[in-house]
């Protein structure tokens, strides 16, 4: 799929004359598909130009020195549509910030590609579908907030690995079955979890069994 | 066979294949440098090997292929140079040779391609001089020469190539009067030297200009001041200099700017106010001065403000606060004076407001609270006065605040320990005491917390980023349980649940004992208020002192606490050594200066003495170059000094601000510095 973009990344300016880098920066290209899902009534990506060499001086979009992206901060803009496995080619994204929109559908679970995030704030959405388990992979992630959605299923028990969680709401959602109680998981208070259809704590001791739901 | 999974070299057999008019092997993988046997293929037209990982250098066979029309080899490992012998390819249209290795220079030779249309030679890592030759190479319509390692200046022949449109490469020549219709001009992160050409945009077609990370110097070209045309323009990081207000114009379809990290001086023009469609401005990091132009809220497009990093002066406009896009204010780093104006308040969209490092004082408006939707707030290092508002609490998104060395006092208040979303807390540098909100407990994010050298006592609250000893140290009486370098909190203070039963019972009975002294002692305190109506200065409780010449003490100092009103940040008018200066209409009708003297340490009533005679001192001075003193009020709450109030602002202000000195004629200059000097020979100041 990579290729056939190159390939039209080439074919364009052969044919068309077009004289746009189009293709040169990939993350570029992965904020450009999330943005053809997306529809923005307050054009707050109106400055989404996908011609310039890199989204490094698009709004609301932060860089790093070597131009890659760090920073997506769409926090409070009006938003709607859904997310698309393109996210997760933002490979040294640190802060995913898309709380207090409409963003639908399901989290992508490629998500659990960004490695370096620190902080996932999707809450204050219409999320719907399970948590992914792949967000288990990102050990540096610090705040996961989930919160205020449409989710459904269990907490991933792959959850519990994740050492450096500090802050994880995932209250007033569809979630059901157990509560994790091991690791991070510990200190997170009991507001965290509310407003779902969990049947409890983990009972500790026993084999782990999934209740589903 | 363009695009599928060919892996391996490519056969030098495929060269025996001498008919073939058109060999596509793009976007496999493969592998091997391109054969030397290429050559035999006399009749090929269309060569497209771009997308593979071939390696080694393009032989120099390639020149034999003198029927070839298209060629196209980006995308893979080769190196070395560009062979001379690509000269023979006389009826080549199209020659992409980007994002491979290359080396060396750009050979003469190329200027022997005159059906050239397209060429791309970018990301690669050519070095030296761009041939002169190239500007023979007429039906050039698009220039890619970005990303190398070109040196020197750009041939002058280049002007020569009237059809370009595109071109995107290094440094400027100084015959660019011929390429007139030249829309996009993209010269960044090369080593290009010298001045940027005087034919910029002699056309009035040009765009877009980018010409970022170089070593360009001298002043903006007249001919790029009055290009209407221009879209988007980025100069940062050169060494561009010249008259900030004299540089540049009005552009109607203006959108983008930046020139920050250059030697850009003198004052902020007004013009930029014009550029309707402007959203984002920054000029950091050169060093203009001047006050910032209110004409800025006209730009009403406008969504990111960079001005930081400059010696700007003055207050911030409040007009600034009418942009309705705004989201990002960076102002930090300059000598802004005066309050954070009110109005700022409602940028509804604000998310990030940097006031670091300036001279701002006054107290912090409430209006900052109104803020919903910011998550970074730094107004450290300036002379920010009185307490911390509860209406920062209010800012739920916050994740970043930064309060530090100003000179806040009074407690934290317990409101801010709603901001659930703080990760970087830095209070550190004030005067702030009292004890810390238990309120703060509940700050699960805050990874980062600094409150050190304040007059904080109490229990440090129970999360890790107090933990270490710079978070906390120099304060006055802090402890905290389970934390090093710190004594654990006393077991006295478990007490109060056993002593607040004994505490009420002693409370009512004082209360009752108090309030029968109370009945005796009005009584005799009614008789001696019917004996004097005004209090003098002498022998009076020294707690309770209010005098003003010639007036009702008490009512004045209620008149004052409601003209100011209540020392608001709306009438400051600035902050020095030894209080805040407001603004006062008394509601008897004169306008008065307030000078608030700082609170001292624990309301020390010591110096009240060496106060009372200074004031004394000052009140017999009819002098006319030194301000009147109309008079004093000092209470337990509130020391001030009463001054007439003169219109037009300190002395340094008006001669700094060259409209109002513009109005200081020579002979009123003359007398006022006659005027200072009188007053140090009488008072040696």
């Amino acid at each position: 799929m990579n290729s056939s973009i190159s390939f039209l990344c080439f074919l364009l300016p052969i044919l068309f004359s077009v004289t746009s880098t189009l293709c040169t920066n990939s993350e570029g290209n992965a904020l450009h598909a999330l943005r053809s899902r997306l529809s923005d009534p307050t054009n707050v990506l109106q400055s989404w130009d996908p011609t310039l060499v890199n989204p490094c001086t698009w709004f609301h979009v932060t860089c790093d020195s070597n131009n890659h992206v760090i920073r997506l901060d769409l926090g409070n803009s009006n938003i709607s549509g859904s997310l698309g496995p393109e996210l997760g080619q933002l490979q040294h994204l640190q802060y995913l910030e898309l709380y207090r929109n409409y963003f639908e559908g399901k989290i992508p679970e490629e998500l659990g590609n960004l490695k370096y995030l620190i902080s996932m704030d999707l809450y204050d959405n219409k999320f719907e579908g399970k948590i992914p388990k792949s967000i288990a992979k990102l050990k540096s992630l610090r705040f996961l907030r989930l919160n205020d959605n449409k989710l459904t299923g269990s907490i991933p028990r792959e959850l519990t690995t994740l050492s450096n969680l500090k802050v994880l709401d995932v209250s007033n959602n569809n979630l059901c079955g157990t509560i994790p109680v091991d690791g991070p998981f510990a200190s997170f208070p009991m507001e965290s979890f509310e407003n779902n259809r969990f049947s409890g704590p983990e009972l500790q001791g026993l084999v782990p069994y999934d209740f589903g739901c | 066979m363009g695009i599928n999974n060919l892996i391996g070299p490519i056969p030098s057999s495929i060269c025996n294949l001498r008919h073939l008019t058109t060999l596509i092997l793009h976007t496999n993988s493969l592998i091997g440098p391109i054969p030397h046997s290429i050559g035999n293929l006399r009749n090929l037209t269309t060569l497209h090997l771009y997308m593979n990982k071939l390696s080694g250098s393009i032989p120099q066979e390639i020149g034999l292929l003198r029927s070839l029309n298209d060629l196209g080899l980006s995308y893979n490992n080769l190196i070395g140079p560009i062979p001379h012998s690509i000269g023979n390819l006389r009826i080549l249209t199209r020659l992409y040779l980007d994002m491979n290795k290359l080396s060396s220079s750009i050979p003469q030779e190329i200027g022997l391609l005159r059906s050239l249309n397209y060429l791309s030679l970018s990301n690669n890592n050519l070095i030296s001089l761009i041939p002169s030759s190239i500007g023979n190479l007429s039906n050039l319509t698009t220039l890619f020469l970005n990303d190398n390692k070109l040196s020197g200046s750009i041939p002058q022949e280049i002007g020569l190539l009237t059809s370009l449109n595109f071109l995107e490469f290094g440094a400027l020549p100084l015959e660019m009067n011929n390429i007139t219709h030249l829309k996009s001009l993209q010269l960044y992160e090369n080593n290009f030297i010298g001045q940027l050409s005087n034919g910029i945009c002699l056309g009035r077609a040009l765009e877009n200009f980018t010409a970022t990370g170089n070593h360009f110097i001298g002043p903006i070209p007249k001919s790029l001041k009055n290009c209407t045309s221009l879209f988007r323009v980025r100069l940062e990081r050169n060494q561009l200099t010249g008259d900030m207000a004299e540089s540049f114009g009005v552009y109607p379809n203006l959108n983008f700017v930046g020139l920050s990290g250059n030697n850009f001086y003198g004052e902020l023009s007004e013009k930029w106010g014009q550029c309707h469609m402007l959203t984002h401005l920054n000029i950091s990091n050169n060093n203009i001065s001047g006050a910032i132009p209110s004409q800025l809220g006209k730009a009403i497009q406008l969504q990111q403000l960079d001005l930081s990093s400059n010696h700007l002066s003055g207050k911030i406009p409040k007009e600034l606060g009418v942009l309705p896009l705004l989201f990002k204010l960076l102002l930090a780093n300059n000598n802004l004076s005066g309050s954070i104006p009110l109005k700022l308040g409602k940028l509804a969209d604000l998310q990030t407001l940097d006031l670091a490092s300036n001279n701002l004082s006054c107290p912090i408006p409430k209006q900052i609270g109104n803020l919903w939707k910011l998550s970074s707030l730094n107004l450290s290092e300036n002379i920010f006065v009185d307490s911390i508002w509860d209406e920062i609490g209010k800012i739920h998104h916050l994740d970043s605040l930064d309060l530090s060395q100003n000179m806040l006092t009074g407690e934290i208040p317990p409101l801010l320990g709603e901001l659930q979303h703080l990760e970087t807390l830095n209070l550190s540098h004030n005067g702030l005491f009292g004890t810390i909100p238990h309120t703060f407990d509940d700050l699960i994010s805050l990874i980062v917390a600094d409150i050190s050298y304040n007059q904080l006592e109490g229990p440090l609250p129970n999360i890790k980023a107090f933990a270490p000893f710079e978070a906390f140290k120099d304060n006055k009486d802090l402890c905290g349980n389970n934390f090093t370098h710190l004594k654990p909190c006393s077991a006295s203070l478990k007490k109060p649940r056993k002593f607040s039963v004994l505490i009420i019972i002693l409370l009512v009975v004082s209360t009752l004992f108090l309030l029968f002294a109370f009945i005796i002692g009005s009584y005799f305190l009614f008789q001696k208020w019917r004996k004097r109506k005004t209090m003098s200065l002498e022998g009076n409780d020294v707690k309770d002192l209010f005098t003003i010449w010639g007036h009702d003490g008490k009512l004045l100092y209620k008149h004052i606490i409601q003209g100011t009103p209540n020392f608001s940040s709306k009438h400051c008018i600035g902050t020095g050594g030894y209080g805040t200066v407001y603004k006062a209409e008394l509601p008897t009708g004169p306008v008065v200066a307030v000078k608030k003297l700082h609170s001292p340490e624990d309301g020390d009533i010591a110096d009240l003495k060496a106060f009372k005679s200074e004031i004394h001192a000052l009140t017999q001075i009819r002098h006319r170059n030194i301000v009147k003193l109309n008079g004093f009020c000092s209470s337990a709450e509130n020391s001030f000094l009463i001054y007439e109030f003169l219109e037009k602002g300190s002395l340094r202000n008006i001669l700094t601000n060259n409209e109002e000195a513009e109005k200081l004629d020579w002979n009123m200059r003359l007398n006022t510095v006659k005027g200072v000097q009188q007053c140090s020979v009488r008072f040696r100041i």
